[in-house]
Order: C-alpha cells, then structure tokens, then sequence
C-alpha cells in the first residue's frame, strides 16, 4: 500500500532523488522505486469544500421549505416525501459516483443529513414519543451504514459525534448497551475498513464521555472517577497497543490529565471520609502526579506541558494560597515551561541535524 | 472514490433500504399499539392550556395522576424514603422504568399498584420516575412520566376543554396501551 502525502512533499522527494541520481548516490530504477512508494493525498480540495457548503445549503433549503409547508402535507405524504428526497439524494451520489465523483460524495452527506432531518420530522408529525437520544442514536446507525459506502470518507466522523450527542442529550439504560455496541462496531470498523488515526482518537473520545455519563449515572464518587480516568490514561499510554498508538498515548494524555488534574483538588479526597481534610493526601498525590508529567515529559510529549501549565494555574488561582506563594508558583511554573519548550527545541534541533 | 463497481449498485440499495427501515422502525410501536392496544380512559389533572400558533386548536397539557406511597413496592419506598424533601433524585433513579398497574373502577381505569418489576398480568403502563414530592396532605407521591405526550394539540370548538381547565372539572384521555407502552388519543372534558 502507498504512503500518501502531500503533492509538495511528492515534489520534493522527486527533486532530491533526481539530484541523488545526478550525483551517482542511486541508481534511476532505485529512484523510481522509492517515489514509487507513495502517492499524493487528496488534502484540502476548495471545489470538495464549495460542494459540501453547497450541499448543507441545500439540505437545509429543503428542510425549510418542507417545514414551513409542512402542516399543509399529510402524514403519509410527508413521509412519501421524505423517502423520496433521500433516494434522491442518494441516486444521485450512485449515479455520478464515476464522472463527477466530488459531487457524488457532497450528495452523500446530503443523503446522511436528509436522513437524520427525516428521522426528526416523522418523530413530530406522528407525535411519536422518541426521545432525542433514540434520534440521534438512530441517525448514527444511518451515518454508519452510509459510511460503509466509502469507508475513507467523514461519515464515520459524523456517526461518533451523533452517538456522543445522542449520550449528552439523555442516558439511560438501554441507550448506555446499545452506545457500548455501537462503539464496539465502530473500533472494529476503525481497525479493518478506515483505519485512520483521527477517528480512533474520536472513537476513544466517545468512549471516556461514555465512562463519564456511566459514572454519573450510577452516582459513582468524583475520587472514583478521577482515578478512573487517570488509570485509563496510563493504560491508554504505557499499553503496548499495536493499533494506531499514537492516538491512544495522546488521547490517554488528556485521560490522564482530566483525572489528575481533578484528583489535586484536597475536596475531592475528603468526600469518602477516610481523609479528613485531604491535604496531605492531595499533596502526596500532586508532588508524584508532577514527577510522573516530568517523566513524560523526558519522553518528549509535549501534551504534558499543557497538563502541566493547567495545574499551574489552577494553583496560581487558588485563593487558599498567599499572594507571594502563588507568585512563586507562577515562576517556577514559567521555568518548567520555558526549561520545556528549550528542551523540546533542542531535540528537535538534534533530530532535524540527524536528517541533514 | 465509491469504488468496487460490481456490487455497488447492490451495496446502494441496501444502504436505501436500511436507511428506510431506520426510519419505520419508528413507527413499529405506535402501529401496534394501535392494532393490538386496549382501550382505556384515564384520568388526567390539566396543568395549563393556551391556543396554539394557528389559533384553530389549543394546546392543553396535563399529568397523569401521581402514585401514592401506599400504591409503591419496596423497592420503590426505598427510593422514595432516601429522598430528602425538596432534594433532586439521583440520576440512576431519576430514570428507573416503573410497571404501574392498573384496575377498572367504572369508566375510568386507575393506578393501584407500582413496581420495579413487570407484573405478570393485567393492564400496566411503563413509565420512568421523574420526582417525588409531597401532596397537600404531607402524603409522599412517586412522579412517573409514560410514554405520553404531556400536551396535546386538540380542536375545542365549543370550548369544553378550556372550561375544564378553568372550573377544574374532570379531564378523562382515552388511551390505548399495549405491554406497557401507551398513546394517546383524545382527551374528553367530563361535565359534573
């Protein structure tokens, strides 16, 4: 399989191999065999971005339109229409799939958003008592089985974001197993038919919303949570997952950091009562927490100096603390990010010497 | 891209079709409810009415009674008794399913009982716990909510509906419920 990259970096390699055959480094056939190894990937195309505005327009015109006039129509007629315009829709995108294959996909996001617009409209013109969740649990399953159609496309994308809406807008028991499968399906989707890293941080970002919204709702302490999150954090980070690592370390970075970050506060320790105060406690925790992000930090990721600065701040706001106090920490936490940012500049700087 | 020509035109199909049957699988409970539903009157308290936008129906909203402690099973006194007065539920019990069980006294069916479990027979609506609070008489009432719209638009052109409201006679809504899940289908303003 090819590697994609942009058309600049295309340029660029086949102006470094042509000077490496010139100066007798490599052989053409080599060269060839090297640019052979990639292709150039789609990017940002200004005519996919004018389609797919213009599809939303339309989608909405057409939503409008049929709202404005829609107490006119009757029930089996509104969902006569709404069929129809999803065929449409959809009939369009299958039959310029080939001549105007940028169209086609504009369509297709317009068929998914036809769908979930219809889903809404025959839920109120029966006065069918759906709740939202349901909805958008359901518009999801219909982006998923659109997605399938072009597995390399967003749709996947919009699927997540629709489940994560529909957890937000109401969890309860059912919706809490049907979610769990349906994300179960997506990271199977995600690991064989579009494996890229962006939708598996998405689907890992759906999964921590889920374990929140399932916390709150078996009223779990906030201590429990907390500790929740970081664990799922260091799992995430340290596991030797052979499936897009990167978006694991970096999304249990953020696990990690929401946990600690919350797990610093002395409140949050006291709220089980084997701690009275829990200052010492958070203290301990805070004092190991930095050691560990230090840690991480020697491994150069540069998230943690965002967890880092966020605690910074989060003391430096503390009225608890005296001025002079939290103008020390606002110093020393201003070293720890310039000694930080030097630190990553430098390896930076030694790794670019190394390509040299 | 929508590459694989061979089997596309079929894969389009059933993305149509599923598509399709997303969207009626909507309308699977409410079509059975109104085959195989029975028929029943119960009594609702109106809350509020206004005329809707067009003017030519109101807008009436209402509740179904609310249980009282003595009609509750164990389990839900139990909910009902850890609640502090005036102390939001917990989100676990704000949402618990409810099986309440109801019994014909004439025209109209009434609640007598209400269990976490589904009874094993009769006729139940299954609804989930919203609140609790206390009546006017110190009594603590269990507030569930079942699959029912809490307002209804209805044509009221004598006025019967409105004059319900405001001389606080009964209200009865026919509904028809089948395993628990229920629709409505009017609301009958009953003259003293």
């Amino acid at each position: 399989m090819k590697t994609k990259i942009k058309l600049r970096q295309v340029q660029f390699l086949d102006e470094a191999l042509k000077n490496a055959v010139e100066h007798d480094q490599i052989s053409p056939d080599q060269a060839e065999q090297v640019l052979g190894n990639y292709a150039v990937s789609e990017g940002f195309n200004a005519m996919k971005a004018w389609l797919g505005i213009g599809a939303v327009l339309v989608g909405v015109g057409l939503l409008f339109l049929v709202w404005a006039n829609w107490a006119a129509i009757p029930n089996f007629g509104r969902v006569v229409l709404i069929v129809v315009v999803l065929s449409l829709s959809l009939g369009v995108a299958y039959v310029w799939r080939m001549t105007q294959p940028v169209t086609a996909t504009a369509f297709w996001y317009l068929s998914a958003i036809i769908y979930g617009a219809g889903l809404f409209l025959i839920v109120e013109s029966y006065q069918l008592q759906v709740t939202q969740s349901y909805i958008f649990f359901l518009w999801a399953l219909g982006a998923i089985v659109l997605g399938t159609l072009k597995p390399t496309g967003w749709m996947f994308f919009m699927a997540t974001a629709l489940l994560a809406l529909s957890i937000m807008v109401g969890f309860y028991d059912a919706l809490m197993i049907r979610t769990a499968v349906v994300l179960a399906g997506l990271l199977v989707i995600n690991k064989y038919l579009a494996p890229r890293l962006l939708f598996t941080a998405a689907l890992i970002g759906l999964g921590l919303l889920w374990y929140y919204h399932i916390m709150q709702y078996f009223d779990v302490k906030t201590l429990y949570v907390s500790w929740g999150y970081l664990t799922i954090g260091v799992l995430l980070y340290h596991l030797p997952i052979p499936f897009n690592r990167k978006a694991c370390q970096q999304l249990g970075l953020v696990s990690l950091g929401i946990g600690g970050f919350i797990l610093t506060f002395p409140a949050i320790w006291a709220e089980i009562g084997a701690f009275s105060s829990g200052n010492i406690v958070s203290t301990l925790f805070v004092l190991s927490f930095i050691g560990y992000l230090l840690w991480l930090l020697g491994r150069v990721e540069p998230l943690t100096l965002g967890i880092i600065a966020a605690l910074l701040l989060r003391y430096s706001l503390d009225e608890r603390y005296s001025i002079a106090l939290r103008a020390t920490i606002f110093i020393i936490g201003g070293l720890v990010l310039l000694a930080g940012g030097f630190y990553f500049e430098r390896k930076h700087h030694r790794g670019a010497r190394h390509v040299h | 891209m929508f590459t694989n020509p061979l089997s596309l035109f079929v894969k389009f199909l059933l993305v149509w079709l599923t598509l399709v049957l997303l969207m009626s699988s909507l309308a699977v409970r409410p079509v059975l409810i109104q085959v195989a539903g029975t028929k029943v009157y119960l009594q609702v308290t109106p809350t509020s009415v206004r005329p809707n936008l067009s003017l030519e129906e109101i807008v009436f909203r209402y509740d179904v009674e609310d249980i009282p402690y003595a009609a509750l099973d164990r389990d839900l006194r139990d909910i009902v008794d850890s609640v502090a007065e005036y102390r939001p539920l917990s989100r676990r019990f704000r949402q618990m399913t409810v099986y309440v069980s109801l019994e014909q006294v004439g025209a109209v069916h009434t609640i007598t009982q209400a269990s976490s479990t589904r009874p094993d027979d009769g006729l139940y609506l299954i609804g989930s716990v919203t609140s609790v609070r206390s009546s006017d008489e110190h009594e603590r009432l269990l507030v569930v909510r079942y699959g029912l719209p809490r307002q209804t638009d209805q044509a009221d052109p004598e006025g019967r509906l409105l004059h319900a409201f405001r001389d606080d006679t009964l209200v009865l809504a026919t509904v028809r419920i089948h395993r628990g899940h229920a629709r409505l289908d009017m609301l009958h303003p009953v003259s003293n």
